[in-house]
């Protein structure tokens, strides 16, 4: 019996090299520019999506430098996912990640919350006492949901006795939806709240208002139920184009508005709750009530010398930056990224990569002795869903200008495509995003 | 397009959170094509009606995988980039079907 020996086509072994170089290729993520020699200390307060994705950004850019990230905590949620949660498309779990998975390589991460920043000595010091001194300091906590503001309501509630609150966890998140659903079935008033402050991802009070409607119109709970949405302002969003449009679009759904209504108190065991308006105090009734709890710095920022001394944003302890370079306006060596900024918009994932981005090329542009070059725009981008598989990709800068960055997607039109990038694109371009690729 | 190319590296992302299928999802027409490497016959009509066949089941297979994966249902389809992303998605999926009954069947 003769045995011959084949070959692999040595086309096909060519084409197979050349599919692994480029793949291998792709996988480096590049450097825009060389690193600048250091040796200076930074420390970055804060491990969310700013801080560590601001480590990751400063560790391409400087060589050589000593980073430190304070943060205590041992889960990183994606919180741009929260909405999905409440949506019943996602389980709580999809949105948890470990810490420990995104911290940069080459940073050192302090596992302890920041207590004390004193930017005249320069250090921070953590809640467990330890000084850490600084050339350079990003602040990056975020921001505090202040549920202590709104009288008789307790986050612990969130998911019973018709309560929800899209932004408080994970958990609470799914207790959301397990009250609208719980609407469907029984039907009844729903109230969705707005808080009179800047507030993070300022689109997700009117997505979970879309996705509660479009919630109750699957189950078939909607004609018996009432929707309505308390803002305290005379608008629901900021930019006006988007306002007209989620306006219109709550008309055609039957979608009540009430302006100049700020939520005040809750009576949970009587199901009431209490607005603040012009006219007085006003109670109303509710089945369910989304609380959107209002905003502010946390204490480490809030108690230091670093808030914002004046005007609107003075309230809430926000970080004092200059809205275009982001660097502290009265200490140089700080910068800000994210939630904390004292800006006029965007309080958003979109905003922390893009800004991150200025933040970050900025520092460097001092550590390295020159001036900040960068300047941000205010970037910042809501996915609005209109309802489960539909969503309105939203793109705005300080101005409230609308800027749509991808070819042939209309900021203002219903599409399934922008929901595809909703549910599927948006969690890998956050992790993009910590990694610095993005 | 700057934001298309800004954002190309999410890709990549893509493909490592969601590695195991992308392996799978590459890996399949791999085997097949190593598996029939001694066999010949690149054109043969059994292959060429297999590519025909997968490609059809992959026009059926596409848009129901899409919605069952991505959410929503034709209703939610309102705008042309709409239908433009899901003639892709479809395109790739019958593409892809094809290409697997092709390498799947013995060239004779």
């Amino acid at each position: 019996m003769v045995i011959r020996k084949q070959s692999a086509d040595p086309q096909r072994r060519r084409i197979l090299q050349a599919a692994l170089a480029a793949a291998m290729a792709s996988a480096v993520p590049r450097q825009s520019r060389a690193a600048t020699r250091t040796n200076a200390r930074i420390v970055i307060v804060g491990g969310g999506a700013a801080g560590i994705s601001m480590a990751a950004r400063l560790l391409a850019l400087l060589d050589g430098a000593r980073i430190t990230l304070i943060d205590g905590a041992q889960q990183h949620i994606y919180q741009p996912g929260l909405t999905l949660v409440a949506a019943g498309t996602w389980a709580p779990a999809q949105v948890i990640e470990p810490e420990a998975r995104w911290m940069p390589r080459g940073v050192e991460w302090l596992q302890e919350y920041a207590a004390e920043i004193d930017p005249v000595a320069k250090a921070v010091t953590t809640a467990g006492g330890k000084r850490v001194p600084y050339d350079f300091l990003v602040v990056a906590p975020g921001l505090e949901l202040g549920f202590d503001q709104i009288a008789g309501f307790d986050p612990k509630l969130i998911g019973s006795g018709g309560l929800g609150c899209v932004y408080a966890s994970p958990e609470a998140a799914l207790g959301t939806y397990r009250m609208i659903m719980a609407l469907a079935e029984s039907g009844g008033d729903a109230l969705l709240t707005l808080p009179h402050t800047p507030l993070k991802c300022a689109g997700a009070p009117l997505k979970l208002t879309f996705i509660a409607d479009d919630l109750l119109r699957r189950h078939g709970g909607r004609s018996r139920s009432r929707v309505s949405f308390m803002s305290p302002l005379s608008s629901v969003f900021g930019v006006p184009s988007v306002n007209t449009k989620v306006l219109e679009l709550w008309n055609e759904r039957s979608i009540g508005v009430a302006y100049g209504h700020r939520l005040k108190a809750v009576d949970p065991g009587r199901r009431r709750a209490v607005f603040a308006t012009n006219a007085g105090d006003v109670e109303q009734s509710y089945d369910f009530l989304h609380v959107v709890p209002p905003m502010r710095a946390p204490a480490v920022v809030r108690n230091s010398p670093l808030p914002v001394q004046s005007g609107p944003l003075s309230e809430g302890g926000w970080l004092d930056v200059d809205k275009d370079n982001l660097r502290h306006r009265r200490f140089p060596e700080i910068f800000g990224c994210g939630d904390i900024n004292g800006t006029p918009r965007g309080k958003t994932a979109a905003t922390v990569k893009k800004g991150g981005f200025v933040a970050a090329a900025n520092l460097a542009a001092v550590v390295a002795g020159r001036e900040p070059e960068l300047k941000f725009d205010g970037y910042t981008s809501c996915p609005m869903v209109t309802s489960i598989g539909r969503a309105m990709l939203i793109e705005f800068d300080y101005e409230g200008r609308l800027t749509p960055t991808l070819p042939g997607v209309e900021p203002l039109t219903e599409s399934w495509f922008a929901w595809f990038l909703e549910e599927r694109m948006l969690k890998p371009a956050y992790f993009a995003m910590l990694k610095g690729w993005t | 397009m700057q934001g298309i190319l800004e954002n190309l590296p999410v890709g990549l992302m893509m493909l490592i959170e969601a590695w195991p299928l992308a392996l799978l999802v590459a890996g399949l027409p791999l085997l097949l094509w190593i598996l029939t490497l001694r066999k010949g016959g690149w054109c043969s009509p059994r292959r060429r009606l297999g590519a025909l066949a997968g490609g059809i089941l992959g026009l059926v297979l596409g848009p129901l995988l899409a919605f069952a994966v991505i959410g929503g249902s034709l209703g939610d389809l309102r705008y042309w980039l709409d239908w433009l992303f899901l003639a892709l998605v479809t395109g790739a999926a019958a593409t892809y079907c094809g290409l697997l009954l092709y390498l799947a069947l013995p060239p004779r």
